[in-house]
C-alpha cells in the first residue's frame, strides 16, 4: 500500500522563500492527502467489497430477506381472510449496504501572514586615548628653563544593528465526506437495478 | 430519523431507506409502496458487521493522517 511519511510545514522566515511557495506548500499537501485517502478507499472498496477468483473480482454478496404478507386460501374462511407470512432470500452486494462517502479534503483555507520588522542601529565603541606627556625632568637640556607637554585624545561613537524577519502561516483544513465519485456510483446503481429475486431449484 | 442507505425494493423496485446499523440488529424496513418487508439475514450480518469496523477504522486512520499534515 502506498505510504509516505508526512513532514510538517514549517515555513522559514528568510528572504530566499518565495511567497507563491511558501502559500501553494499548504495546497499540494492537501491534494496530496486527498490522492492517498482516494488510494485507501479504493484499496478498502476492492479488499471488501470484491474477491478474487482465477484473476476475476466477482462482488462479495450478503444475503438479505425479504418478508411478504400474502393471502392464504387454505386458512381463509368464509368470515375472514387468511394470513401468510412468505419469507424470500436475495442476494445483494456488501457494497450497496455499507454507507460509503468519498473521504477527501473538501476545503483547505490558507491564511498568509508575513511581518518583517527591519531596525537598524550600530553600536560601536571606540575609545582612543592618547596621551603624551613630556614630563618634567625627563628631558632637559641645557636651556635653562622646563619644558613640558600633555596631550589627550578621546573618540566615542555609539551604533546599534538588529534584523528581524518573521512570517506566521495559518492552515485549516476541513475534510468532509463527499458523494462517491461517478464510476463508483454507476457500478452501485447497476447493481441495484439488477437485483430481482429469483426462484433457485431445491438441491436435494 | 435519517436514513443512510437506500436499498430497492425485489419487488416493485421503490427505494426502501434503510439504515445499516440498524439492519445489523435485525431490524427490517418496509417498502412505501408494495409494504414488502427487507432485513439482514443473521447469516450475513458478520460480514457486514466486519466491512462496517474497517470502513470506520479507515476512516479514523484518514483523520488522524489528516491532523498529522496539519500540525
Amino acid at each position: 500500500m502506498y505510504q509516505k511519511k508526512l513532514r510538517p510545514f514549517k515555513p522559514k522566515a528568510t528572504k530566499s522563500h518565495a511567497i507563491e511557495k511558501i502559500i501553494s506548500a499548504p495546497l499540494v499537501a492537501a491534494s496530496h492527502a486527498n490522492s492517498m485517502m482516494q488510494k485507501e478507499q479504493t484499496a478498502f472498496m476492492m479488499e471488501t467489497g470484491f474477491k478474487e477468483v482465477n484473476g476475476k473480482y466477482i462482488p462479495e454478496m450478503i444475503e438479505m430477506v425479504l418478508t411478504q404478507h400474502v393471502m392464504d386460501q387454505k386458512s381463509s374462511t368464509e368470515n375472514a381472510p387468511g394470513m401468510k407470512t412468505i419469507e424470500t432470500s436475495f442476494n445483494l452486494p456488501i457494497l450497496t449496504i455499507i454507507p460509503m462517502n468519498s473521504l477527501a479534503v473538501d476545503q483547505v483555507n490558507v491564511q498568509f501572514e508575513m511581518e518583517v520588522n527591519q531596525q537598524i542601529s550600530r553600536n560601536e565603541n571606540k575609545s582612543n586615548t592618547i596621551s603624551h606627556t613630556l614630563a618634567p625632568n625627563t628631558t632637559s637640556t641645557q636651556l635653562k628653563g622646563r619644558i613640558s607637554y600633555d596631550s589627550k585624545e578621546d573618540a566615542n561613537a555609539t551604533s546599534q544593528y538588529r534584523r528581524q524577519n518573521s512570517s506566521s502561516l495559518k492552515v485549516e483544513i476541513n475534510a468532509a465526506p463527499l458523494p462517491l465519485p461517478v464510476g463508483v456510483n454507476t457500478i452501485l446503481d447497476l447493481y441495484q437495478k439488477s437485483i430481482q429475486p429469483i426462484q433457485l431449484k431445491d438441491q436435494q | 430519523m435519517q436514513f443512510n442507505i437506500n436499498i430497492p425494493c425485489p419487488v416493485c423496485q421503490t427505494q426502501i431507506p434503510a439504515d445499516s446499523n440498524l439492519l445489523l440488529t435485525g431490524m427490517q424496513f418496509s417498502c412505501p409502496n408494495c409494504n414488502a418487508a427487507i432485513g439482514l439475514s443473521p447469516k450475513s450480518a458478520p460480514v457486514v458487521e466486519n466491512a462496517m469496523n474497517e470502513f470506520e477504522e479507515l476512516k479514523k486512520e484518514v483523520a488522524t493522517k489528516k491532523n498529522m499534515t496539519n500540525e
